[in-house]
């Protein structure tokens, strides 16, 4: 290979690398090892672990990452080498087998929120609500915020983050007595800017919220409407859309929402899927990767990317979003997931959450010094307020085998007397009844 | 009639739905119902596909098979870095004891996740010959609005010389677009920096550079294929103005283990865990862009942090720390791509020190070989080993003699397909140029084998151009129509 080139040796290659920049010794790392070493390796850091969703009496962690059952399809399907190994379709007629599974993906992202667009993907949830508002604050030429206090705090902290250098006001509404934000309080935000609301980009509301609560979308929305025309953004929890109302039917313009819970492991919290979905008539200002349906030059149907002068391979400093690599794999697997659990399927897990958590709720609201945090409608997920330290309960539950749920403090979103306890279809009458039990010891 | 014309082999799952079929089921209710709440939908369930086990499985394996891989295809993409990605990588992160972690759990939960990234952390700070890393940002492109945001935060600081009005960030012309966007984002105005014969016009870049620059970032080697070797003048010429420079990772295969970006003068520079270190690419992620700083720089980098602290007994902790005042603050959910930045991890074991410098090493090697074999057909405006002009790991061919035949770019790109080749990336960082990457882990049979096909290619556009200009014909489908895609667009099935 050197002959063909013309060189003596590799060195001759790197001419133009001046030698004062070149290393002459080796770099400061662990030392190379074979791969049976390299599992020892692992299996020791593994083992250094306690893994939520092995815990023997159930974890009931969530805010925003949750343990729902992933049907062994899923990691079968989307393990295959020729998903894995792929990049981004760029080449229609090489790719046209992960065009159609994005395609697919993006109507049933559609479907599911009862949106009329979505994109094949974002980095998170937290990033797709920073995206959405970024957009709002394009499509509406506006710098005005407002985003609900029971948003999951890390999408508003990122949210502040995106916002920081361009020039856009951030405005939190607190959340109400009952863990939800309420019409007047919203009305006053709307109206504490100039014009009633007329320099509102966007109002961004959360549900079910960082509480568990379910949030009014419609009347919340209608009212934002009604004053402004800022765009309504919706953060949705994917399986809740299997029982609760639609983004779409509630009027929002954009929904947004962290994939995770559609067949994605917990996995230290990535990587997960942004979801992203919008009206038609805000297609053009989407960020993110679209695939098209067209035909090929037989006029049989064919896929490719499309809409591509949004985007920054093209566009450049006027792209809709410097989004480049996004979440594909991810993406294909929420695909495999909602087409392995089917319609029946998702209601069914959304409704065994619901039960499953509300079960859950009434022992422990009858448990003496316990009570729920708020009234009002939830879905998986509430806070207690505890007779002892959210912490003491958790150190506790580690020598039972339960992992009780968040503090609330610790989580930016409550005292440190409070827990917030997620329960999936996965966790059991009698993992729900060690629960219980754990709470019981402690008042 | 042939088979496959019989009814549509690739139905849409939705056109595989039949009603009342489920591919996953779910024990029974062991728990009492609650009233369901009143807002509860009552339309029934949504309108989604309803397929049994095997149709699900059909349908995906049916679809992994119309699609290119490195898995089943030589994949000379340039500028994507599309390397073998090893097995155990993919085994390490399906590992129960990663895959069933909460992020929310106690450090104390976690401590084999957090040595692992805290080893990682040192060792891409070692391999960037900078001070500190975040592993925070999800994607190269997010990597440089993080490291973007950082820059900014110091220079309005007291300690970076209260200068608020650094706003404008210097590219080359070649840059890869996610810079200016990136620019955008956080609301940075860019200029482009001309090039002259593929490298920086330090004339330019000089008559460039003010109190309202902030950085340049730069891409070296380049995207034309490039080691600017003026990089020691570049860091000169901008830290003399007062500005920063950050270097684009996207290229580190050429130069990993060989030359440290901190050597050079670069401050700050993001890596693409899914090019350098093999983390696989999922058909357009995930992957990873740790950003990597000098000292003064890191006490912006995002929040949380994992650190160690030595312990009593003589052993390490591990946290996640929260608590850094002068932070940008969050970049994205929780910590990172860990699934990803465990994979690049495994990579690093695998490989040491020296592997990595046998990774660029090849890498360079396998690119000026098939740039050396294919520029008699193919003119490489960049390369000539003639005048000793070699390239790093990727090179650039604008084929105009071909080209003046009346065949295209896209007509040549797709004729690669036929032969089970991806094609590399079109019309960038020029017009009208095919940037190959072939990476270290192709063989030299594949190597000659894309050889010998581009030469074929170029022999047909000679004696029979048809074949070129109607192609693919072995492929998946006929040649795509795009613009009829863009006109009028259809992005879900269905009404």
């Amino acid at each position: 290979m050197l002959g063909t080139i013309g060189v003596a040796d590799i060195d001759a290659l790197y001419r133009s690398l001046p030698e004062r920049y070149r290393l002459t010794g080796e770099l400061n790392l662990p030392p190379a090892e074979a791969e049976l070493d390299l599992r020892r390796a692992l299996n020791a850091r593994a083992a250094a672990n306690r893994p939520a969703a092995e815990a023997e009496h159930g974890a009931f962690l969530g805010a925003g990452a949750y343990d729902h059952f992933i049907p062994a399809a899923v990691d079968a399907l989307a393990s295959q080498g020729a998903f894995v190994t792929a990049y981004t379709p760029y080449q229609a007629e090489a790719s046209q087998g992960s065009l159609q599974a994005f395609f697919e993906f993006q109507t049933m992202i559609c479907r599911l929120t009862g949106m009329e667009v979505a994109n094949a993907s974002l980095y998170d949830g937290a990033t797709a609500v920073a995206e959405a508002v970024i957009m709002s604050l394009k499509a509406t030429g506006r710098r005005r915020v407002i985003i609900a206090g029971t948003v999951h705090p890390h999408y508003r902290a990122v949210v502040r983050t995106y916002l920081a250098d361009l020039a856009a006001t951030f405005e939190e509404v607190e959340p109400g007595p009952n863990g939800t934000i309420t019409d007047t309080d919203l009305q006053a935000a709307l109206e504490a800017g100039k014009d009633g609301g007329n320099d509102v980009a966007c109002v961004v509301v959360q549900s079910p919220n960082i509480f568990g609560r379910v949030e009014s979308w419609s009347s919340l929305f209608a009212m934002t409407h009604a004053q402004t025309d800022a765009l309504a953004v919706s953060v949705f929890n994917p399986i809740a859309c299997g029982l609760l109302p639609l983004p779409g039917s509630c009027g929002a313009d954009i929904a947004v929402a962290e994939g995770q819970p559609l067949g994605i492991p917990l996995q230290f919290g990535g990587p997960y899927l942004g979801l992203f979905a919008t009206r038609r008539k805000l297609m053009r200002k989407m960020p993110g990767r679209l695939i098209g349906q067209t035909v090929d030059a037989e006029g049989q149907r064919a896929y490719c990317l499309t809409l591509q002068t949004r985007e920054q391979h093209i566009r450049g400093a006027k792209a809709t979003s410097n989004v480049c690599t996004n979440q594909g794999l991810l993406a294909l697997r929420a695909a495999m997931y909602l087409a392995a659990v089917g319609p029946e399927g998702l209601r069914e897990t959304a409704e065994q959450c619901y039960h499953r958590a509300h079960h859950a709720a009434a022992k422990i609201a009858d448990l003496p010094g316990y009570f729920l945090s708020f009234d009002g409608p939830f879905f998986h997920e509430f806070l207690v307020n505890c007779p002892v330290p959210a912490a003491q309960l958790i150190d506790a539950g580690r020598a039972a085998g339960v992992m009780p749920g968040l503090d609330g403090s610790a989580l930016g979103i409550g005292s440190a007397d409070q827990l917030l306890i997620a329960v999936t279809e996965k966790r059991t009458a009698a993992q729900i009844d060690q629960l219980v039990n754990l709470l019981r010891a402690h008042h | 009639m042939a088979e496959e014309s019989i009814g549509n082999p690739t139905p849409l799952l939705f056109e595989r739905s039949v009603p009342g079929q489920r591919a996953s089921d779910l024990p029974p209710l062991d728990v009492p119902t609650t009233p369901l709440p009143e807002t509860a939908r009552d339309t029934g369930p949504l309108d989604l596909p309803e397929v049994g086990p095997l149709e699900l499985v059909r349908h995906y394996t049916t679809l992994a098979r119309r699609s290119f891989s490195v898995d089943g295809n030589f994949y000379p993409l340039g500028s994507c870095t599309m390397k073998f990605n090893p097995r155990i990588n993919e085994a390490a992160a399906a590992m129960p004891g990663f895959t069933s972690l909460h992020p929310l759990q106690p450090d104390e939960d976690l401590q084999g996740a957090l040595a692992l990234l805290y080893e990682l952390r040192c060792d891409l700070a070692e391999i960037a010959g900078l001070d500190e890393v975040s592993l925070q940002p999800a994607a190269g492109a997010h990597g440089e609005y993080t490291a973007l945001r950082v820059i900014r935060a110091w220079f309005a600081d007291p300690a970076g010389g209260n200068q608020p009005q650094r706003n404008v960030v210097l590219a080359p012309d070649t840059a890869h677009g996610t810079n200016p966007a990136s620019c955008t984002m956080c609301g940075a105005e860019v200029v482009a920096v001309p090039s002259k014969d593929g490298l920086v016009d330090l004339d330019a870049l000089r008559a460039a550079v003010n109190d309202h620059t902030m950085a340049m970032m730069i891409t070296n080697p380049n995207t034309a294929g490039l080691f600017d070797g003026s990089i020691g003048t570049i860091a000169e010429i901008l830290h003399d103005a007062g500005a920063l420079l950050y270097l684009d990772g996207a290229n580190m295969n050429a130069i990993v283990g060989v030359a440290r970006p901190g050597d050079f003068g670069v401050d700050a520079m993001h890596f693409n865990t899914h090019k350098t270190f093999s983390t696989p690419h999922g058909c357009g992620g995930p992957g990873a862009g740790p950003v990597a700083v000098r000292d003064f720089l890191s006490p912006y980098l995002p929040v949380p942090q994992v650190v160690a602290k030595q312990t009593a007994g003589g052993g390490m902790a591990y946290h996640l720390e929260q608590d850094r005042p002068a932070s940008i603050g969050k970049v994205r959910s929780f910590f990172g791509q860990f699934g990803v930045l465990l994979r690049c991890w495994v990579y690093l074991r695998a490989c040491g020190s020296d592997g990595l410098a046998h990774v660029a090493h090849t890498a360079v090697l396998n690119a000026n070989y098939v740039a050396a074999r294919l520029r008699h057909r193919y003119e490489t405006p960049y390369f000539d080993p003639d005048r000793q002009r070699y390239c790093a790991h990727e090179f650039v061919t604008v084929p105009e003699r071909l080209l003046a035949r009346g065949v295209t770019l896209v007509d040549i790109a797709k004729r690669l397909v036929d032969f089970g080749i991806h094609p590399p990336t079109m019309h960038w960082p020029v017009h009208n140029c095919l940037m190959i990457e072939p990476t270290e882990t192709e063989s030299l049979a594949s190597l000659d084998r894309f050889v010998e096909v581009m030469l074929r290619i170029a022999d047909e556009i000679k004696n029979d151009p048809q074949r070129v200009t109607t192609a693919p014909h072995a492929a998946f489908v006929a040649r795509v129509d795009e613009v009829a895609a863009a006109r009028t667009p259809v992005l879900t099935h269905g009404p």
